[in-house]
């Protein structure tokens, strides 16, 4: 008897379950079923042969259905999204991260939009704004556990605005707006001032780093030729080896020479400058940094990591950094590099200067929830670039670039004027027929994703193409060139990695309990042996805000000495560059400290700190994660020896506006 | 220009039409021209001085090149050459982009010593980091 109502209750359970996964398999079918439409649609539209009046008709329809399939996206992400809140595993949640990612990316493709998420981002830097709540799996006195920081004020932000920030809600358009008060046109349409190409996404796991970067400004030239943008060359609209020479010659000699490939520079620069330091102040909770890098942020460095390190209070701190200009530039939508070298001497002065603040979200009125308020406010600081020389752009490397150009480059470019003489004389005709080939199929290809999709299938049929020994040879004197072009340019990035950085530091902190502190800190930092290595050392001293009421009560606090020393595993041209640190810091504290409130007492003494830290750089994004574990011979409240793991993730947006933002509005 | 305009117009009106056009047919030929709308397939004469400017838009971006697979160098601002039929028929000049930050771009004009239409092409960096093109020239 009693059986029976457990059976009931298990059918019904079943029930519920298959009917959400067949509503879930509902809605797959249907995304699928729209994008097989859209497609069709965007094949028939493009059709030459199709009369014009059936080609609007088909343009609206298809402005419609796409509309419709970024309705279904939108819907399956945010489910995703919901369901990133309580992700069952850290596997589980990498890949709904990416699966969300995915989907931002084809509804921004979808909806014809450009990927303005760096520029939004960099526009829109209050905390409340860009800040989602970051899950970060932490390790401490060796066990281990997942916990979930706090989320934003907006409270549906998910893990994916971390990489995206970048890719925020109000960054996506909720339909295709670019064509809401017109017709659907044929090709997709830029929304005004906005660079179309920010959107273009090619693999570069398939096709390699700058194969990858040549296809994607293929992609943009022809697009932009097409429709007759500023700044384009009407000829670029078709291919041919005279203006596409590099995308040809790496798509022939990729398979065969593999040597061809060359690092992405500009974002790996940035990347590579591990002088910018975008933890919060070593001696903030949640700390992973126990020595202070000395370089400054170009544009918005956000970080959030969670644990303790000297501190017996673990809490969840957010920092915020940023550079008055960079930010105000950023957020004039002006392309990052662009703005920093247009610069006159006062912005030059201001650029050198930036800010951070720190916001501990276990404290204020809703713990566990970042609301930026000034409770949460766990210190501000201001910091002074007195020494850069780890600028690629600086006029100090003016002459490195003009030597590499007089030789390196200019040997690539004999041999492949060599190359380009072989095709303009129909000593390859092969080439000839395929570009005839590539540019009949280029003809119906309107949007970005169609011209990119033309080259990705048949970029590859230039692999098999028949050589004669002489053009062998002729494609062999290119990639020997292209590589020492490659090392030479390395080189110089290497020694621009051996610049000195010297900072001058100053951090307000607002513990919980006990008086305000200023910290002030001379940071210095120098590379060595090519950029192998990199020291870093730190002096400071500390002083109460106010003079303590305690008897025998010095207002000097505490000095500290730190230094570290970073190695970079990997090369610069490598897939990502990890960095294994050693640090170690001492500490004089001069009073005992009586904590408010309670019983306890900082006692005065020396505490000394070792660290050994792990950087692992997430290859293509912004993201690090150290991992760090340190011994104290003591903390500051507990005179006892102490042992300490901690992992968090950082996340650096100038890398991101470096690789896809370089371009600044016309 | 106002001068050889009104040469023109002068000569039209004076000279019997079939021969106007045989020596403005001539004087095209003796003038560098672009083919086919394109700014990197260009003729010109024997003899003819070629002119290349390029022009960055950022600073610290370079330009090399090379003429029929000798290296020149950095390309000098402007960089002048002789077309010589008795030398390499077509001549190819590539020039190579080195670009050191983000968001370069070169403005590239090339004029013959003879008049006629200036060739014009813009080159933007588009996220790579170096790029090339070639201009070719078939010496009439």
């Amino acid at each position: 008897m009693r059986l029976k109502p457990i059976f009931i209750v298990t059918v019904l359970i079943l029930s519920l379950f298959s009917s959400v996964l067949a509503q879930q398999e509902v809605e797959e079918s249907k995304i699928i079923q729209m994008r097989a439409t859209v497609q069709k649609l965007e094949g028939l539209s493009g059709d030459a042969n199709i009369p014009v009046e059936t080609r609007q008709q088909l343009s609206e329809l298809l402005f419609e259905k796409r509309g419709e399939l970024h309705a279904l996206l939108r819907q399956k992400r945010d489910a995703l999204r919901s369901k990133l809140q309580n992700p069952a595993s850290a596997a589980e949640q990498v890949n709904l991260t990416e699966t969300i990612r995915q989907l931002t990316e084809e509804m921004q493709q979808v909806s014809g939009a450009p990927n303005a998420a760096a520029v939004t981002t960099a526009g829109g830097p209050t905390p409340s704004a860009n800040t989602g709540s970051v899950t970060v799996i932490r390790t401490s006195n060796g066990g281990a556990s997942t916990e979930k920081a706090p989320s934003a004020t907006n409270g549906g932000s998910d893990s994916s605005n971390l990489t995206s920030s970048a890719t925020s809600a109000s960054s996506v358009p909720a339909v295709a707006q670019p064509a809401a008060t017109q017709p659907a046109p044929v090709a997709a349409q830029p929304a005004a001032g906005q660079d179309p190409c920010l959107g273009i996404n090619v693999d570069q796991r398939t096709f390699g780093t700058e194969f990858a970067a040549q296809i994607k400004a293929a992609t943009c030239r022809i697009f932009k030729a097409k429709n007759k943008l500023p700044g384009s060359n009407a000829i670029d609209a078709t291919v041919a080896a005279d203006r596409y020479t590099l995308m040809m010659v790496m798509a022939i000699t990729r398979k065969r020479l593999s040597d061809v490939a060359i690092p992405e520079l500009v974002a790996q620069a940035e990347n590579a400058n591990n002088a910018k330091n975008v933890s919060s102040s070593a001696s903030s909770a949640g700390s992973t940094s126990l020595v202070s890098k000395a370089g400054v942020p170009a544009v918005f460095g956000f970080a959030v990591e969670h644990g303790g390190l000297t501190r017996d209070i673990n809490g969840t701190t957010v920092t915020f950094t940023g550079n008055p200009v960079g930010l105000v530039q950023a957020m004039a939508n002006k392309g990052f590099i662009s703005s920093f070298q247009n610069q006159d001497d006062f912005t030059k002065f201001l650029r050198k200067l930036s800010f951070g603040l720190s916001f501990d979200t276990s404290r204020g009125s809703e713990p566990g929830v970042f609301t930026g308020s000034k409770q949460q406010l766990s210190g501000f600081s201001f910091r002074y670039n007195i020494v850069d020389q780890r600028d690629p752009r600086d006029s100090r490397y003016t002459s490195k670039w003009i030597d590499l150009t007089q030789k390196q480059a200019a040997n690539l470019a004999a041999s492949l004027s060599v190359f380009v003489d072989d095709i303009k004389t129909g000593r390859l005709p092969g080439v000839t027929t395929w570009q005839s080939d590539l540019n009949t199929a280029l003809a119906s290809a309107t949007t970005l994703e169609q011209i990119k999709a033309v080259l990705i299938a048949e970029l590859p049929k230039l692999e098999q193409l028949p050589l004669t020994v002489e053009q062998q040879e002729t494609l062999e004197h290119i990639a020997t060139d292209f590589t020492a072009f490659l090392d030479k340019k390395n080189d110089i990035l290497s020694e621009i990695q051996n610049g000195w950085v010297a900072t001058f530091d100053y951090n307000n902190e607002r513990p919980v309990t006990g008086p305000s502190l200023s910290n002030f800190r001379f940071l210095a930092e120098k590379g060595a042996y090519n950029g192998s290595i990199d020291f870093t050392a730190n002096a400071s001293l500390t002083i109460y805000n106010s003079r303590p009421t305690t008897p025998n009560t010095q207002r000097l606090r505490d000095f500290r000495f730190a230094g570290q020393i970073d190695k970079p595993i990997g090369n610069v041209s490598g897939g990502g560059k990890f960095l294994l640190s050693f640090a170690g810091r001492y500490e004089r504290l001069l009073n005992d400290e009586p904590i408010e409130g309670t019983t306890d007492v900082i006692k005065k003494g020396d505490i000394a700190v070792g660290q050994f830290k792990l950087t692992i750089p997430i290859r293509g994004t912004a993201l690090k994660i150290p991992l760090s574990i340190s011994i104290a011979n003591r903390t500051e409240l507990i005179k006892e020896k102490e042992v300490r793991g901690n992992f968090g993730v950082t996340f650096d947006l100038d890398s991101i506006l470096a690789k896809f933002n370089p371009f600044s509005k016309p | 220009m106002i001068l050889a305009i009104l040469f023109r117009i002068v000569a039209f009106a004076t000279v019997p039409h079939s021969l106007y056009f045989i020596f403005a047919y001539l004087e095209v030929l003796s003038i560098m021209q672009i083919r086919n709308n394109n700014p990197l397939d260009l003729t010109g004469t024997d003899g003819e001085q070629i002119s290349v400017r390029a022009v960055s838009k950022k600073p610290g971006d370079t330009v090399a090149f090379a003429r029929d697979g000798v290296p020149g160098g950095v390309l000098p601002n402007p960089f002048t050459f002789t077309l010589q039929k008795a030398g390499k028929n077509p001549t190819v000049l590539t020039l190579v982009f080195n670009f050191v930050g983000a968001d370069g771009a070169f403005d590239i004009h090339v004029n013959g010593s003879g008049g006629g239409p200036e060739s014009f092409f813009i080159f933007n960096q588009f996220g790579v980091s170096v790029g090339a093109i070639s201009y070719t020239f078939d010496i009439l």
